[in-house]
């Protein structure tokens, strides 16, 4: 039987995104599609929020897939250089990057993330 | 590094801006964050802001937005009253106070600008009211058209607006 963790993480992936503006990341997409069912059940995917602009994002990674390759694979959806004033966060504002040593199955288990979206905000001055 | 703010072709701003709200808008994030939009004219739009305490109490507040340097520069922005989206008064109920700030965010309800004409300065790098007096923001935070949209200015006005951040009205006692 799986877990009920398991039993989540397969909703998800079947999960529709919100809004109706996205990037969709066609070239994964029809690579998995070509894939044999049973390489669906790794797959996890994180929703990108940019708010510099707006737009949206899926990245794709597997359980054992390091919160710090979904971040590198979040800068080049981004196409933005990463700088230290950058803020990485999930919907409730925790910070992503703190997890980066993570692997992305442990990263959801421990409940990070609940929603499997991050937002990005590049570094902003003022004061 | 930008310089001081010069209007932009009133056409091609007009047109920017509109595609730019209307593509935010259009990923859900604004209907799901309970934000309005009003449009005023070509230039100018009104955001609907619901503000949230420490206690979850919802005060809202109406930004007005203008694309006069759009987007060249970022857009112009300022709390206004919903009774005529006038410049909200200092001291009064249409502006905000805040218990903390974060460290890329400040506010003057009444700020002396170059030219002499005392007025709101929400102060961070995507408004362009920022680069209206003397700043020396590190490169990576300057406004960068094809980067940062309008996108950028709403969705750093609603975090500022909600918990840590938010404390009341400037009109309650």
């Amino acid at each position: 039987m799986p877990s009920e963790n398991e039993h989540h993480l397969h909703e998800e992936e079947h999960g529709h995104r919100e809004g109706g503006h996205h990037e969709q990341e066609t070239g994964e997409h029809h690579h998995h599609e070509d894939k044999p069912e049973h390489h669906h059940h790794h797959e996890l995917k994180i929703k990108l929020i940019n708010e510099d602009d707006g737009r949206n994002y899926e990245i794709h990674g597997e359980a054992t897939t390091l919160v710090a390759t979904m971040i590198e694979k979040a800068y080049e959806k981004l196409r933005v250089k990463r700088e230290k004033t950058d803020r990485l966060r999930c919907e409730n504002g925790e910070d992503v990057y703190q997890f980066h040593a993570m692997h992305l199955r442990a990263y959801f288990e421990a409940g990070h993330c609940s929603d499997h979206t991050w937002v990005f905000a590049g570094g902003t001055g003022g004061a | 590094m930008l310089g001081r703010p010069t209007p932009a072709d009133p056409e091609i701003a007009s047109a920017l801006f509109s595609k730019h709200l209307g593509d935010f808008w259009a990923t859900g994030i604004p209907d799901r964050k309970g934000l309005g939009r009003i449009q005023l004219d070509c230039l100018h739009s009104v955001i609907a802001v619901p503000a949230v305490r420490a206690n979850d109490q919802c005060d809202w507040y109406f930004v007005r937005l203008g694309a006069e340097f759009y987007d060249s520069f970022p857009p112009t922005a300022a709390f206004v009253t919903p009774k005529d989206w006038s410049d909200a008064t200092a001291g009064g109920r249409w502006q905000p106070t805040f218990g903390t700030l974060p460290p890329w965010f400040g506010w003057h309800p009444a700020f002396n600008y170059p030219d002499g004409r005392p007025r709101q300065l929400l102060c961070f790098t995507v408004t362009a009211e920022y680069y209206m007096v003397d700043h020396s923001p590190s490169e990576e935070t300057v406004w960068t058209p094809g980067r940062h949209t309008v996108a950028a200015t709403i969705n750093r006005l609603v975090e500022v607006l909600g918990k840590p951040y938010y404390n009341k009205p400037a009109g309650e006692q």
